[in-house]
């Protein structure tokens, strides 16, 4: 199936007076069209600076030092400032993960989506935008549109905060959605709405979703395939099935042992011992391998080379 | 809304009541006896200081004179000047007028350099430009305003360019109507550049400061995840809240303008509520201090108040709080 | 991976010293304060020492060379005058007679903190002429040496007051933030009327409540209980802000479970936590009440003639006519100019270092 979106080689390094941080480093990563992509790892591992990447939206002191990123057979870094804001939103879109935060407080929620979708859309009328807005909001659940249209974003909860979020992410019909641990801060309940929301929003709409997540429990509902990332690199990637059924890299297999199962029998939940690499002094070589039970001395040395196992199945490990 | 505002003016009475009440409170802390240095005073009649004997009970405590005071005010009567030989009313009516006009001239100059001033800064940040305005700022902020004043009357002094002092040059009352807003307005650069330039220089760094933050914040960055240009991310949804948290300093910077502006006004001779004060307080005019301290607290009021009217048409949140 | 760990304050210091501009005007603020420690060795002359008839005597020039254009130790000219058509002075050099600039020439008697008595100045010239490196005042009185005494009061007052403040502020910061209840409620109202009112109309009603007619020492009191009065209430609202959350954490929980008693718990475990913030805000009020003081002496309410502070030394000024011919007079301002912004800078610098929270960019 057709690749819509390829990151090749990616390099987001953020510079401070002390130190650089890479949080992303060497990322490879082919999105095919229609699929829903599940881009896991736990914070700061380099998952949401990835989704900026793609978006341009990398600021100073962060900054893209090395790759591509292509799009639709263009790649995005090389676009003037102007295309590239054009791209945003008409043809990828965003969903961030506090949607408390992420709304302009000042500004009622009807004239944050209208300014959307005049950006992009220059020749539809107000009663045009007016009818597509009311719209966006009856898709995404949000009871008696018309009455909130003029509402300011305090107004809303957390949960529909974030439909609005969706609504205005989808306003311009945009072929790839990116959503931003879009669950993360919402109550267990409203959760699963939310997911459930984008399934349905996704066979209406038909666009291709990378959902980043710390929760693979989560991915397991809803995605096609899995990406696993540690430390700016991705590990391990594999269609749903295979990597619940088979998953090679240590860190993966214990990310899924970390998973409380509510019919195991063992009372402790498992943890992944010692902490997350600190992103702005990884650890030499392989950067799982302090707390990785496979470690060996080459593994402090090198870094692995990610490698296809079988047919959709990579991972970047020595041991296995 | 209106019970916001009343709920201010409840802390703002009160305040007004203490500055007066302050003028009142030091007259009589003053060392001798107010009323009896009144009395040997050859330039007072008899019958005046009696008069005033009766109406405010100049001869019992504080309290009371305090208190009769305020009933004689509330009826527009603020006593009586023994300096001037004139009722308070008429010397206080012209100054407040003057103090306000210099006021509203600093407060426009101030906003107007300062917001823009700012903006930039943030949006060049690191650049030349901002380095430069900051160390400018640091001038501003550390140059004392008595100082400054006496730098640009000596400029104007020496260049003939400005006028050195005052309000009005001779043949006022002769000009045009413009002519007249012309010459007063001459009158008005100095005080206003000096009082301005501390403020600028504060304003400009907060405003900055504030500005970089909503820039940094997560629905700026969502705004451009939309695609909006960079100019409406800037000055659409970043602007607007970076402003937001000025307003409330509008509020807070009056005392200190009002402060900068009395030093000001007496090194420029500008006929005002400051230089008032301290006549007043040389020449132990009862009154006149009292009364001069009300009108501050008066203009303040007047500020504090339009203040909370900003910040609540400019926050949608405010009303609901 | 271990890392060494440094204490708040050794990390302080260490960014500290990146801040070039910060370290330099703690340099020259040092520099300052020991010129008025050693004022009387600085300067030339005693600060009343006066010479009517050189009545604003222009800088002096020290001249380094010969006629004939060969470097020779500096030496200087005695001015004579002449009136011009509006009897205003017009000086010359006479150069009939040349006075060699003298280094440890004895002069003016003097004491250093009522330590050490002398007579001996670092530099000066013969009796017969004056040296007037910054030139002279109405009454022919050298403005460099009455600068330099000057800063012992303008100084030093600043010190003073700052600490008399931030001791009430604490005081009444600590308990207002610990008690909370009314207490805190009747300070805090008590401190946003003090800090409303604006601080000019304040400090000349508080004035007016003294006599005019005191000695030199009374008004330096007087002006460092003003200065003290206006000062506290910016202190003690924010040490309540910070006591405020302190008295949640575990450790003054913990005394209060011990048992402690409240006055010890603010002074030992409160007032201890505020430390870094009081070096950030002393630094950053000096300014304010060195201008306090300069504002008062300038309106001729604060120290008199013939003592010298900054202030003072500027009142002449404010004759706009003088300033036009002996535009030297303005001097003094630029010495509060210099301090106060090496003041602002030195805070800025040290809240950089010492409070990441309190930064602006």
């Amino acid at each position: 199936m057709e690749n819509i979106l390829e990151i090749k080689n990616l390099h987001t390094y953020f510079f401070s007076d002390e130190a650089q941080v890479k949080a992303v480093e060497n990322l490879n990563l082919k999105v095919k069209k229609g699929e829903v992509l599940a881009l896991v790892g736990e914070s700061a591992c380099g998952k949401s600076v990835s989704a900026y990447s793609v978006m341009g939206l990398i600021d100073s002191p962060g900054k893209i030092v090395k790759g591509e990123i292509i799009f639709k057979g263009q790649d995005l870094l090389k676009l003037p400032k102007k295309k590239m804001q054009a791209i945003r939103g008409q043809d990828i879109s965003l969903v961030f993960q506090e949607p408390g935060s992420s709304l302009n407080p000042l500004y009622t929620i009807g004239l944050q989506i209208d300014e959307m979708i005049r950006a992009h859309n220059k020749t539809a009328s107000k009663e045009d935008r007016g009818k597509r807005i009311l719209e966006l909001l009856n898709k995404v659940g949000i009871s008696n549109p018309q009455s909130r249209i003029k509402d300011y974003p305090y107004n809303f909860s957390g949960g529909q905060a974030q439909r609005i979020m969706i609504a205005m992410a989808l306003s311009c019909e945009p072929k790839l959605l990116i959503a931003d641990e879009p669950t993360t801060s919402l109550d267990v309940t409203i959760q699963a709405q939310i997911m459930n929301l984008f399934m349905r929003l996704r066979q209406e709409l038909d666009f291709t979703l990378i959902l980043i997540t710390h929760n693979l429990a989560l991915c397991s509902e809803v995605a096609d395939r899995v990406a696993i990332m540690y430390a700016g690199r991705i590990v391990e990637e594999a269609l749903i099935e295979e990597i619940f059924k088979n998953p090679l890299h240590p860190y993966t297999k214990a990310l899924f042992a970390s998973i409380p199962q509510a019919e195991s029998k063992k009372a402790r939940l498992k943890v992944i011992k010692g902490a997350v690499a600190d992103p702005s002094a990884k650890p030499s070589g392989c950067h799982f391998h302090p707390r990785c039970p496979l470690a060996k001395n080459r593994c402090k040395v090198n870094y692995p080379e990610y490698r296809e196992i079988s047919p959709g199945h990579s991972l970047s490990c020595f041991e296995i | 809304m209106a019970t916001y505002i009343i709920r201010r003016l409840f802390f703002l009475i009160p305040l007004l009541i203490i500055m007066s009440f302050i003028g009142f409170l030091a007259i009589n802390l003053a060392p001798g006896n107010y009323f009896d240095t009144l009395k040997q005073n050859p330039q007072i009649s008899r019958e005046t200081i009696s008069e005033y004997e009766a109406k405010y009970h100049l001869d019992k405590d504080v309290f009371t004179q305090y208190f009769y005071w305020l009933v004689n005010v509330s009826k527009f009567d603020f006593g009586y000047s023994f300096a001037y030989k004139i009722p308070v009313i008429k010397i206080l009516k012209l100054r407040l007028f003057n103090t306000f006009i210099l006021s509203l001239s600093v407060i426009l100059f101030t906003w107007l350099i300062a917001i823009p001033l700012g903006i930039y800064c943030a949006v060049n940040q690191h650049k030349f430009s901002d380095r430069f305005f900051s160390f400018l700022s640091f001038i501003g902020l550390s140059i004392p305003n008595f100082f400054f004043t006496l730098l640009l009357l000596y400029f104007a002094s020496k260049t003939g360019i400005l006028p050195s002092g005052g309000m009005h040059s001779l043949g006022y009352e002769d000009l045009s109507g413009f002519g007249k807003f012309i010459d007063l307005s001459k009158h008005l650069v100095i005080p206003t550049v000096v009082i301005g330039t501390s403020g600028i220089a504060g304003l400009q760094r907060l405003m900055r400061g504030n500005m970089l933050e909503v820039l940094r914040s997560q629905y700026v960055m969502a705004a451009r995840a939309k695609g909006l240009s960079e100019n409406r991310v800037i000055y659409v949804h970043a602007l607007r809240n970076a402003i937001n948290p000025m307003v409330t300093i509008f509020g807070g910077s009056l005392s200190g303008l009002l402060s900068g502006a009395a030093l000001t006004e007496i090194i420029c001779s500008w006929p005002g509520l400051g230089s008032l004060m301290l006549e007043a307080v040389r020449s132990q005019d009862l009154f006149l201090f009292a009364g001069d301290l009300l009108m501050t607290g008066f203009l303040l009021i007047i500020g504090y108040i339009l203040a909370d009217i900003l910040l609540a048409w400019v926050d949608p949140r405010i009303q609901y709080q | 991976m271990k890392k060494k760990s440094y204490s708040q304050f050794a990390i302080g210091f260490k960014k500290l010293r990146k801040h070039k501009l910060a370290v330099f005007s703690f340099y020259l603020l040092l520099l300052l304060y020991a010129s008025a420690v050693f004022a009387g060795f600085l300067a030339p002359y005693h600060y009343d020492n006066e010479k009517r008839s050189l009545s604003y005597n222009p800088p002096t020039k020290i001249h380094f060379l010969n006629e004939d254009g060969k470097f020779t130790k500096p030496y200087i000219y005695e001015m004579s005058y002449k009136f011009d058509e509006f009897y205003n002075r017009i000086y010359t050099e006479d150069k009939s007679q040349k006075y060699k600039l003298n280094f440890f020439i004895r002069g003016d008697k003097y004491s250093i903190l009522g330590l050490i008595n002398s007579d001996i100045h670092l530099f000066g010239v013969d009796p017969k002429a004056r040296l007037y490196l910054l030139g002279a005042d109405s009454r022919g009185r050298d403005l460099f040496s009455r600068i330099v005494y000057g800063g012992q009061i303008s100084l030093s007052i600043g010190f003073v007051a700052v600490f008399i403040s931030l001791i009430i502020g604490l005081f009444v910061g600590g308990i207002s933030g610990y008690f909370k209840g009314k207490t805190d409620t009747i300070l805090m109202r008590l401190c946003e009327i003090i800090m409303v009112i604006p601080g000019f109309y304040l400090m000349l009603s508080l004035r007016s409540i003294f006599s005019y007619s005191l000695n030199s020492l009374q008004i330096y009191f007087v002006i460092v209980c003003i200065m003290s009065f206006i000062g506290w209430p910016g202190v003690a609202r924010i040490v309540r802000g910070m006591a405020l959350s302190l008295r949640e954490r575990e450790f003054v929980l913990a005394a209060r479970a011990l048992g402690v008693s409240n006055l010890k718990i603010i002074a030992r475990h409160i007032i201890p936590h505020t430390f870094s913030y009081i070096v950030v805000s002393v630094s950053l009020a000096i300014p304010g009440f060195i201008l306090g003081e300069s504002a008062l002496s300038l309106l001729g309410l604060g120290i008199q003639d013939p003592y010298a502070s900054w202030g003072n030394l500027l009142s002449e000024s404010m004759a706009i006519a003088q300033i036009k011919f002996h535009p030297w007079i303005l001097i003094p301002g630029f010495f509060i100019f210099i301090t106060v912004m090496a003041f602002n800078l030195l805070g800025d610098g040290l809240r950089d270092a010492f409070d990441p929270k309190m930064n602006i960019e």
